[in-house]
């Protein structure tokens, strides 16, 4: 069994219809970082310190290989000693990870494409409690997804579907709560079980999370099942209303005006020594003080501004926060970037430092010189193949 | 330092030029400098030539120019220093010309922008300018790196998108009676403001067009200047200077340091200050760079540019003309050539042929800045 302290969701902003979509500047990675961070409480770095494992459950990631992992946990604010591991899986695997995790791990699901939405539970020793977890191994390929392949193969035949993939898996998993919560299938065919759905849970594994932010609402649920084609997987739930819950989700921008690739192909250079040099600063927001005369700078300077002191300062974290000291909307067509989007150089006080960052998740022409808000772990370019992450402004909204 | 003279200057008209490459330009543009000493020099007079260029094509830039040219058995370098590129090729042939090492130098400047695919051009040249792992990637293009100014100028100083049209407006009136300029039309205020948009407050209209091009001049000492011409015109102050170069490092961006320190350099060695200049060639590749620079150069006071240029001031007529050769909005833009081109305008107002010619003018001002915003040069020159 295991307890849930927190549990955060992330959808993107861009509203396609009734759907959130990723922005060109968000992927897999990006969107595990905003729901980890949610999870983990943003304001509370304590949350952090508790986490010594990250498992990301995602059924089509953008990367097999390369910086993703790394990226997410200098983006959750976690320690480059924290554990990492990917698991290829829907809901059901979300679910799984999260109820025979150890204390200490940050569960992050994502489900990419339309509907778009991530989710994140911090396993602790305190908080909503996951028990008897059972698990039906089924294969029923109603819907196949080859890597490499666009598009899945679907065998398009819903009776089946429920009679040969679900009820099987339903009847396996049978609990002692007569109205499950069910994720992976239409609340309609959830209720023919005798179970309910869930509002708006997105489709793949962020919904499972979705399910127990659900479970904190209803007490009247004990039980939580989650299904795909392959696999079932159940768990008790009990003292649900002990996770806090954080919800990272803005209100929605028209999809129409975000920013588009435009330009072109093209193969934006890259440097491996140079994104090296960069990595942990960039990555982890990490500025260095001259412990002469106190001057600060980010990136660092071999040479003090201030005083001409050699060698490397002391490193101290960025705040998050800041204000736009000047923002232009750039509208030329720059091939490999995805416009109009706008750059601004952003004041982070109380320090010195300023950072140059494209303005994310807003419709053009919006953001002010003035305007406040955050900084958000963003896919900034993809240059030779390697996507180069780092941060965007995300301006406040009006509540 | 020896009094340095230019006696000779001239360029091709800037433009598209598909057809002429580097290596025509060059001779070409050397051509027009010799052809306008008044009792003629010629190639094998140079002891010595600087090249400014910041894109190298058809060859290492030293090289294509000895070779193109027949300069084989004198010293060339190639000076890049970014849009100050052209004036800081002056400079360094004005240093050594006053040292007394070269009695006459030749000074080229030239690119060709329009040589590479405009897909790759954005980032070939932010290649050269930016952090390869910090802006390099953000895609800061050249016109929202000088936008980023701008935005925050217009923000501190109420200026309004009419006083960077007028910009636009006056020097592509000068352009027009140019006919070394590549855009010779006239625009209107409501066509600069309604053109699409590219950065920031700069829309297509706010832009100086990418354009090939070369320019010369020819230096000598001082006391050579007569073997040559009774109409010399003198190198009196030159400045180079430099600012931070990420923008996220820039203080104050309503000003562009660079511009104040070679000012400081250049109006501290001439023994003149900004009232007493009759006609300038400023840099501006965007419109409202024009204005910022009127109050980085002490033409007007700090938020006053808006009030100069409604008054008509820096228009031909006006008290202090600016760019009366079209500029680089309307003149155009071979980056390495445009120092050198403003400096030709120059050579022609001082000696009285330009073609918008500023009466009597006797003190006249070159400046660029560039780079990421970076870095500017300084030229005095002064009428015989």
């Amino acid at each position: 069994m295991t307890r849930i302290s927190g549990i955060g969701t992330y959808r993107p902003a861009w509203e396609d219809g009734n759907y959130r979509v990723f922005g060109p500047d968000e992927d897999v990675i990006t969107a595990a970082v905003a729901a980890g961070r949610a999870a983990l409480g943003d304001s509370a770095p304590g949350g952090a310190a508790e986490v010594s494992r990250v498992v990301l459950v995602c059924a089509e990631p953008d990367y097999l290989e390369g910086a993703p992992l790394p990226v997410l946990v200098r983006g959750l604010g976690l320690d480059a000693s924290t554990a990492a591991e990917f698991r290829v899986g829907g809901a059901p695997a979300a679910l799984d990870a999260a109820a025979s995790a150890r204390p200490g791990t940050l569960v992050v699901a994502v489900s990419p494409g339309r509907g778009a939405a991530a989710a994140a539970v911090h396993v602790a020793d305190r908080g909503m409690l996951l028990s008897e977890p059972r698990t039906v191994a089924h294969s029923l390929p109603m819907r196949v997804v080859a890597t490499g392949s666009a598009e899945p193969s679907v065998y398009a035949d819903s009776r089946a579907e429920r009679e040969l993939g679900w009820r099987p898996i339903i009847e396996g998993l049978a609990g002692e709560d007569a109205k499950p919560l069910i994720v992976g299938m239409p609340d309609k065919e959830a209720r023919r079980f005798g179970g309910r759905g869930v509002e708006r849970a997105p489709a793949g594994a962020a919904g499972a999370f979705f399910a127990l932010v659900d479970v904190t609402t209803r007490p009247e649920v004990t039980e939580v099942v989650a299904v795909d084609s392959a696999l079932g997987v159940a768990v008790t739930v009990s003292d649900a209303d002990q996770a806090r819950v954080e919800h990272d989700i803005r209100p929605g921008v028209p999809a129409a005006s975000r920013p588009r690739h435009v330009g072109g192909d093209v193969v934006i250079p890259m440097s491996m020594p140079s994104y090296d040099r960069a990595f942990e600063q960039k990555l982890s927001l990490v500025a260095s003080r001259c412990p002469q005369c106190g001057v600060e700078a980010y990136p660092r300077r071999e040479r003090c501004l201030g005083c001409g002191r050699m060698g490397d300062g002391e490193p101290f974290a960025l705040p998050r926060t800041g204000e736009v000291y000047s923002v232009v909307t750039v509208f030329a067509p720059v091939p490999g970037i995805a416009t109009p989007r706008a750059l601004a150089v952003v004041s982070l006080p109380p320090t010195s430092v300023r950072v140059l960052a494209h303005v994310a998740d807003t419709a053009v022409n919006e953001c002010q010189i003035g305007d406040r808000g955050r900084l958000v772990l963003r896919l900034i370019a993809v240059r030779e193949g390697v996507p180069d992450y780092g941060y965007a402004f995300q301006p406040e909204v009006a509540s | 330092m020896r009094p340095v003279a230019m006696v000779g200057a001239g360029m091709i008209p800037f433009g598209e030029l598909f057809t002429t490459g580097m290596k025509e330009m060059l001779p070409k543009a050397m051509a027009a400098a010799l052809a306008s000493v008044d009792k003629g020099m010629s190639a094998s007079d140079f002891q010595a030539a600087w090249f400014g260029n910041l894109q190298p094509s058809d060859g290492f830039p030293a090289g294509v120019l000895a070779d193109s040219c027949g300069l084989l058995e004198i010293p060339v370098t190639r000076v890049e220093n970014q849009c100050a590129t052209g004036n800081d090729a002056i400079r360094n042939a004005a240093l050594a010309v006053g040292s007394g090492q070269v009695d006459i130098a030749l000074v080229v400047g030239a690119d060709k922008t329009r040589e590479t695919s405009a897909m790759s051009t954005f980032w070939d040249w932010m290649g050269m300018a930016r952090d390869k792992a910090w802006d390099f990637p953000q895609g800061l293009i050249a016109p929202a790196s000088f936008a980023m100014h701008v935005a925050r100028f217009m923000h501190e100083y109420h200026v309004q998108p009419e006083h960077l049209a007028k910009v636009a407006v006056k020097n592509h009136h000068n352009a027009v009676t140019n006919p070394m300029a590549h855009l010779r039309f006239e625009v209107t205020v409501e066509q600069v403001l309604s053109a699409p948009r590219v950065a920031g407050p700069f829309g297509m209209l706010d832009c100086a067009p990418q354009s090939d091009g070369a320019a010369a001049a020819i230096l000598v000492a001082g006391e050579l200047a007569e073997r040559f011409t009774d109409h010399p015109v003198w190198v009196r102050g030159f400045g180079l200077a430099l600012d931070r170069v990420m923008h996220a490092h820039k203080q104050d961006m309503t000003t562009f340091p660079s511009t104040l320190r070679a000012a400081k350099q250049a109006f501290g060695m001439a023994g003149v200050g900004p009232e007493d200049i009759d006609v300038a060639e400023l840099h501006d590749c965007f419109s409202g760079v024009e204005l910022m620079n009127y109050e980085d150069l002490g033409f007007c006071g700090r938020g006053e540019a808006a009030k100069l240029i409604d008054s008509g001031a820096t228009s031909v007529g006006g008290r202090l003309p600016v760019n009366p050769s079209g500029g680089l909005k309307a003149k155009g833009h071979p980056p390495g050539a445009t120092g050198v081109a403003q400096c030709v305008e120059l050579f022609e107002q001082l000696r009285g042929h330009a073609a918008n010619q500023v009466d009597g003018a006797r003190w006249g001002l070159a400046q660029n800045v560039g780079g990421p915003t970076a870095v500017s040069a300084v030229t005095i020159l002064e009428a015989n």
